[in-house]
């Protein structure tokens, strides 16, 4: 039996007390830690997916939406643009490489993404097993992909249209897996990778009036190009009835950005213009394909600067002479993170209530028991304690509700994001686990632990100074 | 004359007083290990003001306290604790165990205090000697008043101290627990061998001692 012991049993004495400190303390720790858990997740995967992209460029529409759509596939994308408008920018000279991507299918929720090699270079992908895609309607999917499909090595499927799904099934051109990536903890695990021509060959031949090649009037087809006169009223009249769609789908997310609600309005419109289109579609495939393989429509390039200059002049350059709009991921985020950071700083605000009340109810009880057990302290003193050791009993039992509080709070929050984690599986925008530890909960442990030790102070003070004569006079 | 390294209480000189005027002076007093002295008087006549100031919780502002030889007036507080911790056990009028651990906990914390190895074989030992070793991890609260008067001396005595104090022991006991209660420290006193020093108002006490100190008399 020591002194810390003792501290633990004089807890243990009114365990309804200590229970309901350590709950209190529990609370507020555990949703502090989850707001800097969530934080830390976020920024790490925004940082860990921009993979120093300078630049990305796609239709006008919100600069924000470009970028979360382009480059975290976490939104759907503002419009499709020519490739032929694009390569004006990938010759740039300020420009040291350009990727080009189409989007607009899924499958299971995840998105499927014609592009090339570089892309795959950017995030460091390995290949598990098999080739990376090189021939039409050849795909290679991510770890996530792989685990919540359980597609294989030559599993075939059919794309759906949209990002969300529930979209038309382009059941007439089914990919084949032909590469399954490691998992690189990136965007990747979540994407399936397949190359520009596939994804033209899909929209091409299966739907003429896919959102994935919806464009703004920028890429409509201008009239001194040569492209095949009956494709071109075919797919421009596919085009501008998907424009509409587009038109609301933007209108929709810039005012309220609720995505299900957004898929099933666009999924009712599309339906109806379905019917319509199917109707007139005269069944001259061949030609269309042609059409828009011509038309090469992407929706976004992803750029790296050549040179540092390039972020002052070529975002402005490119938003002010082109019908393209160029936005910058890390002014982006930044934004976004703000945005959110206010939140999260009312949040915190919040929380930081919670943990005030909790080390004000440790001293309260603690200064409630010291006035209880003031004869056990000066009995204390009589069998040989010193003051100072009956500060530090005290001062233990404020610190071992603290550090109880602050455990229980821990586990809890990161049991709870991890268990979140568990039922949410994969298909999540910004994956998260339970097992990880943002370097601002030490500075919260550290916080808390003084908070706690600041609490305990003036009890401890009043135990160091019990006159032990007149307490035992008065007991 | 006694052998010296024999005396474990001597006082030489001792004053004082809360106010100008002494509440407490004596010329000389010594007790041998094995004796037993009585501390009797009216109220308010300074027994326990006698009890604090042997046992180093108060300072005399004139005279001497020799514990074991040791001059606990020129103790820094600290000191004085740790000797108190070694040298001194403490009976109280109200027992006070610590309610917060066991009966044995309460003599293990007694040897840590007392800068000892807590030796849980010799605590079991004695509770066994006193009779209560069947209540080693009972909480005090659900002792009877007689059980918990013995855990008390055997809290006292666990660290062989040199000198036992007694502060009204017995007076919240019934004749046959006080007697017991009396009977009991005596022989701990002889075999252990530690002075015994009761302040007590209690005439069967006073009667049991082999000296008696009497403050209102200076006797």
């Amino acid at each position: 039996m020591n002194l810390l012991q003792l501290s633990m049993a004089n807890l243990l004495l009114s365990p309804l007390s200590t229970a309901v400190n350590i709950l209190l303390l529990s609370l507020g720790t555990g949703s502090i830690a989850i707001l800097l858990i969530a934080t830390h997740l976020l920024s790490a995967a925004l940082i860990r997916d921009a993979a120093d992209i300078d630049l990305v460029v796609g239709a006008k529409g919100s600069p924000l939406q470009l970028v979360l759509s382009g480059l975290y596939h976490a939104d759907i994308p503002t419009g499709n643009i020519r490739l032929s408008d694009a390569k004006t920018w990938t010759e740039h000279p300020m420009v040291e490489s350009a990727i080009p991507l189409a989007l607009g299918d899924s499958h299971q929720g995840f998105r499927i993404v014609g592009t090339n090699e570089d892309y795959v270079d950017i995030y460091d992908g390995q290949l598990a097993e098999g080739k990376l895609p090189s021939n039409p309607l050849e795909i290679a999917i991510g770890s996530s992909v792989s685990k919540a499909t359980g597609f294989s090595l030559g599993a075939t499927f059919a794309s759906q249209h949209g990002l969300d799904g529930a979209g038309h099934a382009h059941e007439e051109d089914s990919y084949t897996v032909v590469g399954i990536f490691e998992a690189s903890d990136t965007v990747l695990d979540r994407l399936l990778i397949t190359t520009l021509e596939s994804v033209w060959l899909v929209h091409g031949e299966s739907r003429p009036n896919s959102e994935t090649y919806d464009t703004t009037q920028t890429n409509r087809p201008r009239e001194n190009e040569d492209v095949h006169a009956d494709a071109e009223a075919e797919a421009s009249e596919a085009m501008l009835d998907d424009h509409h769609e587009n038109e609301h789908v933007k209108h929709q997310h810039e005012h309220e950005h609720e995505h299900e609600d957004e898929h099933e309005h666009e999924d009712e419109h599309e339906d109806e213009h379905e019917d319509e289109l199917i109707s007139e579609y005269d069944g001259d495939r061949e030609r269309q394909t042609t059409a828009y393989a011509e038309a090469q429509a992407i929706t976004v390039l992803l750029i790296k600067y050549a040179t540092p200059i390039a972020a002052i002049t070529l975002p402005r350059k490119i938003n002010d002479e082109s019908a393209l709009q160029a936005a910058s991921p890390a002014y982006e985020i930044t934004r976004l993170l703000q945005v959110i950071g206010i939140g999260i700083g009312w949040l915190q605000a919040f929380a930081a209530i919670l943990v005030a009340s909790a080390v004000l109810s440790i001293f309260a009880a603690l200064y409630a028991s010291l006035k209880a057990r003031r004869n056990d302290l000066a009995v204390l003193r009589c069998l040989g304690a010193t003051r100072s050791e009956l500060f530090m009993l005290l001062l233990f039992e404020g610190v071992i509700l603290t550090t109880a509080g602050i455990v229980f709070g821990l586990i809890a929050a990161h049991g709870g994001i991890e268990l979140a984690a568990i039922a949410l599986g994969d298909a999540q925008n910004f994956p998260f686990t339970g097992f990880v530890w943002a370097p601002t909960e030490f500075v919260l442990v550290g916080g808390l632990l003084a908070a706690g030790v600041l609490s305990s102070l003036i009890p401890s003070w009043q135990a160091y100074s019990t006159d032990v004569p007149r307490t035992l006079a008065l007991s | 004359m006694s052998d010296a390294s024999n005396i474990a209480l001597k006082i030489r000189g001792l004053e004082f007083g809360y106010s100008k005027e002494p509440l407490l002076e004596i010329d000389e007093l010594q007790i041998q290990k094995g004796e037993h002295l009585a501390v009797i008087g009216p109220s308010g006549c300074g027994k326990t003001t006698f009890m604090h100031l042997v046992s180093g919780l108060i300072r005399p502002q004139v005279g001497t306290i020799e514990i074991q030889g040791c001059n606990i007036t020129r103790l820094k507080e600290w000191e004085m604790d740790r000797f108190r911790g070694r040298s001194i056990g403490v009976v109280f009028q109200r027992l006070h165990l610590l309610s917060a651990i066991s009966v044995l906990n309460n003599l293990l914390l007694a040897q840590r205090l007392a800068r000892m190895t807590p030796d849980k074989k010799k605590a079991m030992k004695l509770l066994d000697r006193l009779g209560i070793a069947a209540q080693a991890h009972s909480q005090p609260a659900i002792l009877s008043q007689g059980q918990a008067q013995r855990a008390a001396i055997a809290r006292a005595v666990i660290h062989n101290p040199s000198l036992v104090i007694g502060d009204e022991p017995t007076s919240a006991l019934d004749n046959a627990s006080a007697a017991d209660a009396i009977q009991l420290i005596k022989e701990l006193s002889e075999s252990v061998g530690f002075a015994l020093l009761i302040v007590t108002h209690d005439e069967r006490v006073r009667g049991s001692m082999d000296r008696v100190l009497d403050l209102g008399g200076q006797t």
